[in-house]
């Protein structure tokens, strides 16, 4: 009996150990298949990583190019679009602006008084933008002009009134003149040191008298030369 | 020893022990990858991602910029076209002697006469006085001519008339004097100044 039992004994403790040892292996390689699980999730991390990182790497020297490209081509190109809207606005302003002197030479040559008349100078000359004596800048050219001029008309029986008038009736028919420099304004030089300017030609009425007159624009201001300065 | 050796319990405890054991390295050795490997992958991935789409952002915002510096382009192309056309009727600096020699045909064609001096310094083609051009704020520039001559009031306007309305070139009169000549019956002595508007250099307009 005492071996019997002894015999059994011996086949329990075999089979505990087999159970226990079995259990460990289980453990053991179900560890193993979880490690092998984290390994292949660290793996598809790695290959999404090295993806991720090419793309980056890839688009960050691509965008480097491109801010050095455009780092240049962009203040160039604004500052030559801009130039050349300045420019073009410059060159219409040229077209648009600018002073024709042959209208109002012609209302000088057409618009006269009934009587003699005729001009013994004519000046037309630009306003310069700093003032006389500055040096002429291209803007001057397009500016207004100032008018300064003189000659001689025929006055009957001392009616400088209805002269005077007259003139500035021609003066209001100057459109184009004015336009250029101004309301040109007649004077009649009666004044007693103008007196001797007084002629008449001879062999004419001793009543027909020729009168030294001036004619100037407000837009011009004359310095020196004896002119006027409106 | 034979007692401990047969005693069942002796042999679970050292059973369990095992099993423990196993449990706690089984479970220790993924773990552990789990933590230092996977989970700082993961945050240098979501990182680089992150970096991707700071990236990307930037590489749209770039695109934007150039498709501005393209438009710029194209404008100043346009404009380059349009002020072709604007100054189109300007004088080239090459084509000066040309234009000198139409005022002189004018002239002739008007009865202007100029003083002998006066056609040799046209025909001389010193009436552009050197180093007196004027420029405008933005580069334009303008070159002096100077005129003296004689004749009568009309055919001088006749003359300024057809300098003033010149096709292929823009003339403007600075200044004009006209005196009466006592010695020259209907002909009166002229003085006109005036400026040719050149073209500009309009590769170079915004280049420098």
């Amino acid at each position: 009996m005492f071996e019997l039992n002894l015999i059994k004994d011996k086949a329990k403790a075999r089979q505990r150990r087999r159970v226990i040892f079995l259990s460990v292996v289980c453990i053991l390689f179900l560890s193993g298949l979880t490690a092998i699980f984290v390994g292949s999730l660290y793996w598809n991390e790695t290959t999404k990583l090295n993806k991720a990182k090419g793309l980056a790497d890839e688009l960050a020297k691509k965008n480097e190019a491109m801010n050095n490209d455009l780092a240049i081509r962009e203040p160039k190109s604004l500052k030559r679009r801009n130039g050349l809207i300045e420019a073009w606005r410059e060159s219409m302003a040229v077209h648009k602006d600018r002073k024709f002197f042959s209208p109002g030479l012609k209302e000088i040559m057409e618009r006269r008084p009934a009587g003699q008349f005729w001009y013994r100078s004519i000046n037309i000359t630009v306003v310069r933008q700093g003032g006389p004596g500055e040096t002429l800048k291209g803007e001057d050219l397009l500016g207004p002009r100032g008018l300064l001029g003189g000659g001689y008309v025929q006055i009957e029986g001392g009616a400088e009134t209805l002269t005077q008038r007259e003139l500035d009736a021609r003066s209001g028919q100057m459109t184009h003149l004015t336009s250029l420099v101004g309301q040109p304004k007649f004077t009649l030089n009666m004044d007693r040191q103008d007196t001797a300017n007084r002629q008449s030609r001879p062999g004419e009425d001793e009543n027909k008298q020729f009168v030294d007159f001036t004619i100037s624009a407000a837009m011009r201001v004359f310095t020196g030369g004896g002119g006027s300065q409106p | 020893m034979a007692k401990q050796a047969n005693d069942p319990s002796g042999d679970w405890t050292a059973g369990i022990v095992a099993i423990f054991a196993a449990l706690l390295l089984g479970g220790a050795i993924p773990i552990a990858l789990y933590y230092t490997l996977y989970v700082p992958r993961v945050q240098a991935r979501i990182a680089e991602e992150k970096r991707l789409e700071n990236q990307q952002a930037e590489q749209a915002a770039l695109v934007a910029r150039e498709e501005r510096v393209r438009k710029l382009e194209e404008d100043a192309a346009e404009m380059e076209k349009r002020l072709r056309q604007v100054e189109e009727n300007f004088t080239a600096p090459v084509d000066r002697d040309v234009l000198i020699s139409k005022i002189t045909n004018f002239a002739r064609d008007h009865n202007i006469r100029l003083p002998a001096e006066q056609a040799n310094v046209l025909r001389a083609k010193i009436v552009y006085e050197g180093g007196q051009e004027i420029t405008f704020a933005k580069g334009l520039k303008a070159v002096p001519i100077i005129i003296n001559c004689q004749a009568t009031f009309h055919d001088f306007c006749r003359f300024l008339t057809q300098i003033e309305n010149m096709k292929d070139a823009v003339l403007i009169i600075e200044s004009l004097d006209i005196n009466g000549d006592q010695n020259g019956g209907n002909s009166h002595r002229f003085e006109v100044v005036l400026y040719s508007i050149e073209r500009r250099d309009i590769a170079a307009v915004g280049t420098n």
